[in-house]
């Protein structure tokens, strides 16, 4: 009897088990919810009534992305973002659209959660390094018939597609436009010390920073805290300087002819290293999130700052009035004998859109048109207009005048700028875990260059197994 | 009446069920999942390459993954002697004569284990901040400004700096348990010790701690799990840095897992986890019982 009943009990548990898990399965695009997550539905208007459709099941398209709409106003992707999508909506308001947002940080473990188990949204956003993974898993629908077919395609700024192609195929369309390191700095400050622009060599920098620390003003400020912004935001572009485009690009393919270890890598380790211990940045930069360390900046106690173009928001809307207007932009100096081109920074378009295979070919048209119109022509136009950003395609003929010094500083550099691969955004992932991690220590002084190039390097022959 | 008592082994399973489906659901599952994925290369998503124990054998010798349990350990010690010893402490001084208002003390004790961790971790980062914490500007105010530093980037003071507020915020935690079970003696056997002349940390030693030692074997149980597991204190104060030294496991299998996308091989970790949280609690359960037979 009691062996019966243990028996019973068992297959019943196995059974709901499983069955929890099926369940589980197809419904965590919802229940996945909690608090973090704002359902965000956007139900057909009104004036279509509900009935009209009945029998005839309405298509639902799901979107998970960043874009969070409280901090629409201060962010000109997430507007540009939510335009194109209440454009789109208006046109097609027989479909409905449900979002999920959640902050970047959170998106991208809930994503990868999801990916994990195979279940993804109709859209979602995609990391430029993440693209082999999902190709590979089969988590993405190509794009390239559908771009080829678009009409504005020319207008797509060059390169734009190199991180979202695997093999031949194209697989996402770019949602922002990304250039990692631009030097802030506070002009007047600069001149007081003998500046009266952007010195262009590095041993002007370094007494511009002895000089700086003798006044008790932080020469560049610098929130270390998440890891990833001494590297994606000075590493990238220094890391150029001395290695060059090519070497990049072979890290990037892992085909070994370039290594973490080479001479030149080294060398850009030991100077990220000796900007730190010369007292470049602020005492705490390994500790300071990027929020604090920017009003730093922004409240006239630090120089300059190096950071990413997303910063000019920032400075635009945070800054001192002073600040505001005496903030000017420039890019890292080059280094003797390095083999990078002068005149580059690092940049590129680093967050994607994809689209997730789709079984229903009326769908997938759907699905498509809607990511076409969210990457499109359209939003880079509304960026460039409205806030005056680079963005993934070219437009042309903006009136710069209207926006604020700032900005129009930025557009006035980026004329004559070349971009150059921002690392965490093309390089493996693990690599550039192990790469932030290490460049922390690295400018903490308690690992040397050598030691940081050879551990990169391990994780790099690791992935290439 | 005799059915209500003692049931049958139907009505038996049956109450048992739910607790059993949820638990089976949630824990074991999980569990088994996680040491299956372990067997594969997987980054996630549909195709998963199966290569056997490969990843278990990695675990074995991967450095960072040894130097975050290292760390583990450090917590796992200075808590029990922080979180459970300081709990002890106050404990006895709550019960002793000379304590005023114990019951504000208890319940302003409790106060930080409601908190949420995260909130811990900000109040925190506020005290060692570099310009306005607590400690530099105190250091300062006494004329100590060589001693001024960003502490939190101090890769040989970290551990110990990230430890502070988990014991801060659990000693209450431990207090409430500590003294509810000291109420639970028969209060007739303590004030037989003071005849005897058992005052002070005698009676603490002596009478006090061997009544209640299954309660303090629970909750070192308990000190080590919740260690073992240590991870937003610290990922709100450090996200393990400088570098990984303020590194623990769980932070590492979570970093494994999604910043690395290495979804089998922070599956390994999180079971190699697991065996080793189980094997530190066995350890101890050991010990404990053992010492429990020889007072005996």
């Amino acid at each position: 009897m009691k062996k019966k009943l243990a028996a019973v009990l068992m297959s019943s548990v196995l059974a709901l088990s499983l069955t929890a898990c099926g369940g589980g399965e197809t419904t965590s695009t919802d229940s996945n919810g909690e608090q973090q997550t704002q359902e965000v539905q956007q139900q057909q208007p009104a004036e279509q009534p509900t009935e009209e459709k009945a029998g005839n099941e309405q298509v639902e398209i799901t979107i998970t992305h960043f874009n969070i709409e409280e901090q629409r106003e201060q962010t000109a992707d997430y507007d540009g973002f939510y335009t194109m999508l209440e454009a789109w909506q208006e046109a097609h308001p027989d479909v409905k659209i449900t979002q999920s947002v959640l902050a970047t940080a959170d998106y991208e473990t809930k994503i990868q959660a999801q990916a994990a188990v195979g279940d993804m949204p109709d859209l979602f956003c995609v990391k430029g390094s993440w693209f082999k993974n999902f190709v590979s898993s089969d988590l993405l629908a190509p794009m390239s018939g559908a771009i080829e077919a678009y009409e504005h395609k020319d207008a797509f700024r060059e390169g734009v597609f190199d991180a979202a192609t695997v093999g031949n195929e194209i697989y996402g369309i770019p949602i922002q436009f990304s250039v990692s390191s631009l030097v802030y700095y506070n002009a007047p400050m600069w001149e007081e010390i003998g500046y009266s622009e952007f010195p262009a060599t590095w041993d002007e920098i370094y007494d511009a920073i002895d000089k700086f620390n003798e006044k008790g003003i932080t020469p560049f400020s610098l929130g270390n805290l998440d890891k990833w912004p001494a590297e994606s935001c000075i590493l990238s572009a220094l890391g150029d300087r001395y290695t060059g485009n090519e070497w990049t690009n072979n890290i990037i393919a892992n085909n070994g002819q370039s290594s973490f270890t080479d001479p030149e890598f080294v060398s850009a380790l030991e100077h990220l290293q000796n900007m730190a211990q010369r007292g470049a940045f602020n005492a705490d930069f390994n500790t300071s999130p990027t929020g604090p360390a920017a009003e730093l900046y922004n409240q006239g106690q630090a120089a300059a700052t190096i950071n990413g173009f997303w910063n000019l928001a920032n400075i635009n809307a945070n800054a001192t009035d002073e600040v505001k207007a005496n903030t000017k932009i420039a890019i890292l100096p080059t280094v003797e004998g390095g083999k990078g081109a002068a005149g580059s920074t690092s940049g590129g378009c680093g967050w994607y859109m994809g689209m997730a295979p789709q079984e229903d070919p009326e769908k997938a048209a759907l699905v498509e048109d809607l990511l076409m119109h969210l990457g499109g022509y359209e939003y880079s136009v509304f960026l460039t207009e409205k806030y005056g950003l680079v963005a993934p395609s070219v437009v042309e003929g903006v009136d710069v005048s209207t926006f604020p010094p700032a900005t129009q500083e930025y557009i006035k550099l980026m004329q004559n700028v070349q971009l150059t691969p921002i690392y965490d955004i093309l390089m493996d992932a693990s690599v550039i875990e192990v790469m932030n991690s290490d460049v922390q220590e690295l400018m903490n002084g308690s690992k040397d260059a050598q030691t940081v190039a050879e551990e990169i390097q391990a994780e790099l022959d690791n992935v290439g197994k | 009446m005799k059915n209500r008592l003692n049931p049958g082994p139907v009505t038996f399973a049956i109450y048992i069920l739910p607790s059993f489906l949820l638990y089976t659901f949630v824990v074991f599952v999980p569990i088994l999942v996680a040491a299956y994925y372990g067997f594969f290369n997987w980054s996630g998503g549909t195709t998963k390459e199966f290569i056997g124990f490969d990843n278990y054998r990695t675990l074995l010798t991967d450095q960072r993954f040894w130097k975050a349990l290292s760390n583990n350990l450090f917590l796992i010690v200075f808590c029990v002697i922080g979180q459970i010893g300081l709990a002890f402490v106050f404990a006895m001084l709550l019960e002793s004569r000379v304590a005023k208002m114990k019951s504000f003390h208890r319940t302003v004790s409790f106060f930080p284990s409601v908190l949420s961790a995260v909130v811990i971790g900000f109040i925190w980062s506020m005290i060692y901040d570099y310009n306005y914490g607590l400690i530099n500007t105190l250091l300062k105010s006494i004329g100590m400004k060589d001693k001024v530093q960003p502490w939190l980037s101090n890769e040989k003071l970290v551990v110990l700096l990230v430890t502070i507020p988990l014991i801060w915020q659990y000693v209450g935690y431990y207090l409430i348990i500590i003294v509810s079970s000291i109420a639970s003696v028969d209060t007739s056997i303590f004030e037989m010790a003071e005849i005897d002349g058992a005052t002070g940390w005698k009676k603490a030693v002596y009478i006090t701690l061997p009544l209640i030692k299954n309660t303090i074997t629970v909750c070192i149980t308990l000190c080590i799990a919740g260690n073992m597991k240590a991870f937003d204190h610290i990922w709100t104060l450090t996200g393990g840095g400088p570098g990984t030294a303020s590194e623990v496991v769980a932070l590492y299998a979570y970093k494994t897992s999604f910043a690395s996308q290495k979804m089998g091989y922070g599956s390994a970790v999180s079971i190699g986890i697991l065996v080793i949280s189980l094997v530190f609690v066995g350890v101890i359960r050991g010990v404990m019982d053992r010492i429990t037979k020889e007072k005996e």
